[in-house]
């Protein structure tokens, strides 16, 4: 009996909990529970009454109809309310998106620039100050990278969640990007304070960069 | 083996003529049917029950908390002066469909004619 019971819980999975449900249930579970003793009284063993009690239930179809329950009308309807908001957002931040990028790779070049004018415009005067220019204008352009970069995860996995080729192809390049962009950092670092070679050491970033390309194309983003 | 989508059309007026003979309950008219048809009709659970609610809906039965059985009443049925009017409208249409379809299958099956001969 307890069985019957599951079985028929089981069937009502994902109806709302209406007194027009509940009795169904109820008297569904009643005729089901009277045939499966029938059963037994006509001396079939437990598991063939129940097996004929379950062929003989029929399909869910015809009742959900007959109850208008269909889906779960609670979980799906909050979600448009929180995606309009959310998706003006989100294409705000698209639109700036492309213009920030932009604004992060001008302010690298504008650094080398920068240092460049300042190293010969002061000469030996100028001491550490061309490259003190270059590292904070650098500074402002990570800035912006790592912002808009945390900024895209979220947002993709918010309203991309449904398709794991992106979230391989993220995950593929930007570990090595990284690691390339790092190593990159630290031997212009390296070179500079070492062996004072801010100058020629500064090569090291276009090269990093250089080479996050050809990681792209021994290591394509589609993984498929 | 009748099909299903066939008889789903009839459920209504199966269950009505049940209920026009006396207040039943949901198992015993299940019960009557299996055994009426031979065996060659078992109506589903879920589609009892869809019946019901139809029926009931439209005003055609009523239900009532009749004596108990395993610790809690049972749901009785009984028809209604709504109901046995719908019925007689059903029969009347299940009258002219069986004229209808005698016209066209009755020279393809003789045995029908046989059989008809034999219950009457």
């Amino acid at each position: 009996m307890e069985k019957i019971r599951s079985f028929v819980e089981n069937m009502f999975l994902g109806l709302p909990d209406t007194q027009e449900v509940r009795d169904a249930k109820a008297r569904l579970l009643e005729g089901m529970s009277d045939r499966y003793e029938e059963l037994l009284a006509q001396g079939k063993d437990p598991d063939a009454a129940f097996g004929i009690s379950v062929a003989e239930f029929g399909s869910m179809e015809e009742l959900r109809r007959e109850l208008g329950g269909g889906t779960p009308a609670a979980a799906p309807q909050p979600q448009p309310c929180l995606d309009e908001a959310a998706r003006r957002e989100y294409e705000t931040f698209q639109r700036q998106y492309p213009i920030a990028i932009a604004a992060g790779v001008a302010l690298c070049i504008l650094a080398i620039a920068v240092s460049m004018f300042l190293d010969r415009w002061m000469g030996d005067m100028g001491g550490n100050v061309p490259h003190v220019a270059f590292l904070t204008i650098i500074a402002m352009s990570v800035c912006i990278f790592i912002y808009f970069g945390i900024k895209r995860e979220q947002y993709q996995r918010a309203f991309d969640a449904g398709d794991p080729s992106q979230r391989e192809r993220r995950g593929g390049d930007d570990p090595v990007r990284g690691a390339i962009m790092l190593g990159a950092t630290c031997i212009y670092l390296f070179l500079g304070f070492t062996k004072d070679l801010w100058h020629p050491g500064w090569i090291v970033f276009p090269a990093g960069a250089f080479l996050c390309l050809l990681a792209d194309v021994f290591w394509p983003r589609n993984k498929g | 083996m009748i099909g299903s989508d066939v008889i789903r059309g009839y459920s209504d007026t199966i269950l009505l003529s049940l209920l026009a003979e006396g207040d039943s309950y949901g198992y015993q008219l299940s019960r009557s049917i299996r055994e009426r048809s031979g065996g060659a009709y078992v109506m589903k659970e879920t589609t009892l029950y869809s019946a019901f609610a139809r029926l009931e809906k439209n005003g055609f039965i009523a239900s009532y908390q009749g004596q108990e059985s395993r610790g809690r009443p049972r749901t009785n049925y009984t028809i209604t002066a709504l109901g046995r009017e719908h019925l007689a409208r059903k029969l009347e249409e299940w009258r002219e469909t069986r004229e209808l379809m005698d016209r066209f299958t009755q020279p393809l099956l003789p045995q029908d004619r046989w059989k008809d001969e034999k219950e009457e």
